[in-house]
């Protein structure tokens, strides 16, 4: 904030930026961010559906 | 501008937190888009820059990489100069690839103020209108203090800059290799000037800075250095001066926005009042498009509306003009590697 004040009035506070009103705040960014890729944990035994799975035979 | 490390060594260092976006980034960073100029970053970091540290430690560190530059805003601890890119599209890039190594924002950062350099010296005319056009463009209308806009540079013996938005570099390197349209279309392997640049201290920046200053930029040098978008480039100068006139404010271009050779004491005075009286108008009519918009509502449901019609607007409207006059036109130049 800056503080603007001439003599004769109350001194009022500026802020140091502000938004341009002319740019609408909803248009999504034209270009999307490669994005990076995402790690998913290895498969759980229990989900493991490879009929060759030994730990499915426990199961069995 | 000098960076005393090869670009590959940045992309490698990037490409371990950000693998994704070095790779989109080194395939094309020294591409051409639309026949536009290649972009040059600076960053300043005002606060202790501790986020760069591993950065710059790992390109060669500080002795090498900073301490070779002595141009730097007065406040920064450190100015980081990157390696230019082909386009607004990878310098974007470029700054979102080292946002994610250092795991913090640089766009829209009050510590980080980021300087837009051009290929190309532009006349003290076309510097004003520049300057007065990144302003009024930018999705963030700022006030300055001259502080901000001090540099080491400021009255430097050899290479004085004074107290300026817009600078011309201070020699160095220069690479010129990058594609420039010339005035027939023609795909040129480098940019008709041997040297020379002009740079914008934009403060804390945003993509749509980059994307408007390289726009701009592009518009004014064709129309000084005879590109291929000279033609349009002297419409955009000659309507950004009526928009000025509408304003009363063609008087802001005689100020003046970059220091020349010929400059006399007070300039940068000058200067500053002339951008006081933009940021004054800009801020007044941010307010008044506030207040046209609340009255047009109530127009508007009484059936009467009327676009409101500020500066702010006309600008915005102006580079969206000349954008999309230029993708269009673009279309109609062979592409390197196709027959005419």
């Amino acid at each position: 904030m800056m503080r603007a004040h001439q003599p004769g009035s109350q001194p009022i506070d500026v802020p140091e930026t502000i938004p341009n009103p002319a740019i609408p705040r909803t248009v999504p960014n034209p270009e999307p961010r490669p994005s990076e890729p995402i790690k998913i944990p290895a498969p759980q035994h229990l989900l493991c559906v490879s009929p060759i799975c030994p730990v499915l035979d426990e199961v069995r | 501008m000098s960076y005393a490390y090869r670009s590959q060594d940045l992309f490698s260092l990037l490409q371990t937190k950000a693998p994704v976006t070095t790779a989109t980034l080194a395939a094309n960073c020294r591409r051409n888009e639309y026949g536009l100029l290649s972009v040059g970053l600076k960053i300043h970091c005002l606060d202790n820059g501790e986020k760069f540290k591993e950065l710059i430690e790992g390109l060669g560190g500080a002795s090498r990489i900073l301490d070779v530059n002595y141009f730097k805003d007065a406040r920064a601890s450190l100015c980081l100069v990157l390696p230019p890119v082909g386009s607004a599209t990878s310098a974007v890039h470029l700054i979102q690839c080292i946002e994610q190594y250092i795991g913090s924002p640089v766009l829209a950062n009050s510590q980080i103020q980021l300087q837009l350099c051009s290929p190309g010296r532009l006349s003290a005319r076309a510097s004003a209108l520049l300057g007065i056009a990144f302003y009024l463009g930018s999705d963030t209308l700022r006030r300055y203090t001259q502080a901000d806009l001090r540099t080491t540079f400021e009255s430097s013996f050899n290479h004085p800059r004074g107290i300026r938005l817009v600078l011309y570099d201070a020699e160095g390197d220069f690479d010129r290799n990058f594609t420039w349209w010339n005035y027939w279309g023609g795909h040129e392997p480098e940019f008709p000037f041997a040297s020379g640049r002009t740079d914008l201290l934009i403060g804390p920046g945003s993509r749509l800075d980059i994307e408007n200053i390289n726009l701009v930029a592009t518009l004014l040098v064709h129309s000084e250095y005879d590109g291929y978008w000279s033609g349009l480039g002297q419409e955009f100068r000659a309507e950004m001066e009526v928009i000025l006139g509408r304003h009363i404010l063609a008087g802001l271009i005689d100020a003046p926005w970059v220091r020349q050779s010929w400059a006399q004491f007070g300039d940068d005075d000058k200067f500053f009042a002339a951008l006081q009286e933009l940021v004054a108008y800009a801020y007044g009519e941010s307010t008044r498009v506030k207040q046209r918009r609340l009255l047009q509502f109530g127009m508007w449901r009484n059936g009467h509306g009327r676009s409101p019609n500020g500066i702010l607007e006309e600008v915005q409207r102006l580079l969206f003009k000349y954008r999309k006059a230029i993708e269009r036109q673009s279309r109609l130049v062979p592409q390197a590697g196709e027959s005419p």
